[in-house]
């Protein structure tokens, strides 16, 4: 798989062209709900609750600021991409949205917000994209900062894509040390692509951990993921029986003058085509 | 950037902890949204108010509002609607924000407050 973090620093990452693509492609957009409404259920707020203050890190185009939207509730946003904010302001989005690196931290009074959701950003605080970037002081700035800004009681709920355990130990380590209770929650831990790392934070101390889903790993093929890999296993069988398709043609006159050709045609010695080329050989006695 | 927003926001730089807000606003260009009053979340939402930054907007967009707190009541309809029209239908959509303390220039553009501090700013930060 393809990281961005390894390509480009986010602010130049997703510019014009990449930005516009989290409006229009209909598969980003689904799979970004998809984890931002996972994300919102696991913050389990009481149904009976509206009108809550919510921080979206990394809120991009606003995709996962609609399904806060939808929820009834109030969200800001924070991005280090002038282009996606943009498009966010294109689409017209409920939300208030900023431009922040959120490795110095969050603009914002002490314990402003009941909750926080991301959704793909905080592995991007793992890499130095600048001279001056520490990555444990960064992460270290960004969770000190979201545990200020959360309320007592307050959850956060970080979607990300570790590369590696190291990754995953660092971040957890961070936020730990910040004063965040909580730990990691992997959903479809036996699946490659399904899989996704939550790390679920709270303020307070008396809090049940979520459970995971799909663990015992019978659940996991309602999930759209695994359509997916149930049509791509359907393409490559049809691929296999186009292919033999091809090997029955194999062997025929016709294709035996091509090869000679193409043979030839490289220079290579090629035995002169007689009568007996290609012919069907007699039955075997 | 709405007022809510606004309300809500500080300064970040070290020498400016508790006390980089309220920010000051500078506006050349508003709009003025319509939306749904919303019982439930001015309820949920005044007691996380900072009333010097709405008492500064008020003065600044001429929009009169009861700023004496110990004569607030959540019953009041007619004040808790006022408070909903200045936090959620007052958008900034060009301007700038200074910080109170340090006197940083935040600029606003398109509705988006660029808030990224520079290189130098974090370095001062780390020192301090």
């Amino acid at each position: 798989m393809s990281r961005p973090e390894h390509i480009a620093p986010p602010e130049i990452f997703y510019d014009d062209v990449e930005s516009k693509k989290y409006s229009s492609n209909s598969r980003i957009i689904e799979i970004q709900t998809k984890m931002a409404e996972r994300a919102y259920e696991l913050l389990a707020i009481p149904e009976t609750a509206e009108g809550l203050m919510l921080l979206d890190i990394g809120c991009g185009s606003g995709i996962s600021g609609d399904v806060i939207s939808d929820a009834g509730h109030h969200w800001i946003g924070c991005d280090i991409s002038q282009h996606m904010l943009d498009v966010a302001i294109d689409r017209e989005v409920e939300g208030d949205v900023m431009l922040r690196d959120i490795g110095q931290g969050f603009p914002f009074r002490a314990g402003t917000f009941d909750g926080a959701i991301s959704i793909s950003a905080i592995q991007w605080l793992c890499n130095a994209e600048k001279s001056h970037h520490n990555p444990r002081k960064r992460l270290h700035t960004f969770f000190q900062s979201l545990f200020n800004v959360l309320t007592r009681g307050g959850k956060a709920i970080l979607q990300f894509y570790p590369e590696n355990s190291a990754q995953i130990e660092m971040i957890t380590a961070s936020a730990l040390r910040c004063g965040f209770s909580g730990g990691l929650l992997i959903d479809f831990p036996n699946s490659s692509k399904a899989k996704k790392y939550f790390l679920v934070l709270f303020t307070g101390n008396n809090n049940i951990m979520p459970s995971a889903k799909g663990v015992d790993g019978a659940e996991e093929y309602e999930e759209e993921d695994d359509n997916e890999v149930k049509y791509s296993n359907r393409k490559r069988d049809r691929r296999r029986v186009t292919k033999s398709k091809g090997s029955a043609q194999h062997k025929t006159k016709d294709w035996i003058m091509n090869k000679k050709d193409r043979q030839r045609k490289q220079g290579r010695e090629i035995k002169n085509d007689s009568k007996f080329s290609g012919r069907k050989r007699g039955p075997k006695f | 950037m709405k007022i809510l927003t606004h309300n809500m926001m500080a300064c970040t730089k070290k020498q400016c902890m508790g006390k980089g807000f309220p920010l000051k606003v500078e506006c050349t260009e508003q709009i003025v949204l319509e939306q749904e009053f919303n019982y439930e979340f001015t309820k949920n939402i005044y007691p996380k108010l900072d009333w010097a930054g709405i008492a500064e907007i008020s003065k600044k967009f001429n929009i009169p509002i009861q700023l004496d707190t110990t004569k607030h009541s959540l019953e009041d309809e007619e004040f808790l609607k006022t408070l909903h029209s200045l936090l959620c239908n007052l958008k900034v959509i060009t301007g700038s924000l200074t910080c109170p303390n340090c006197q940083r220039v935040y600029p606003i553009d398109k509705g988006i407050p660029n808030m990224l501090l520079r290189e130098d700013e974090i370095y001062q930060d780390i020192k301090e």
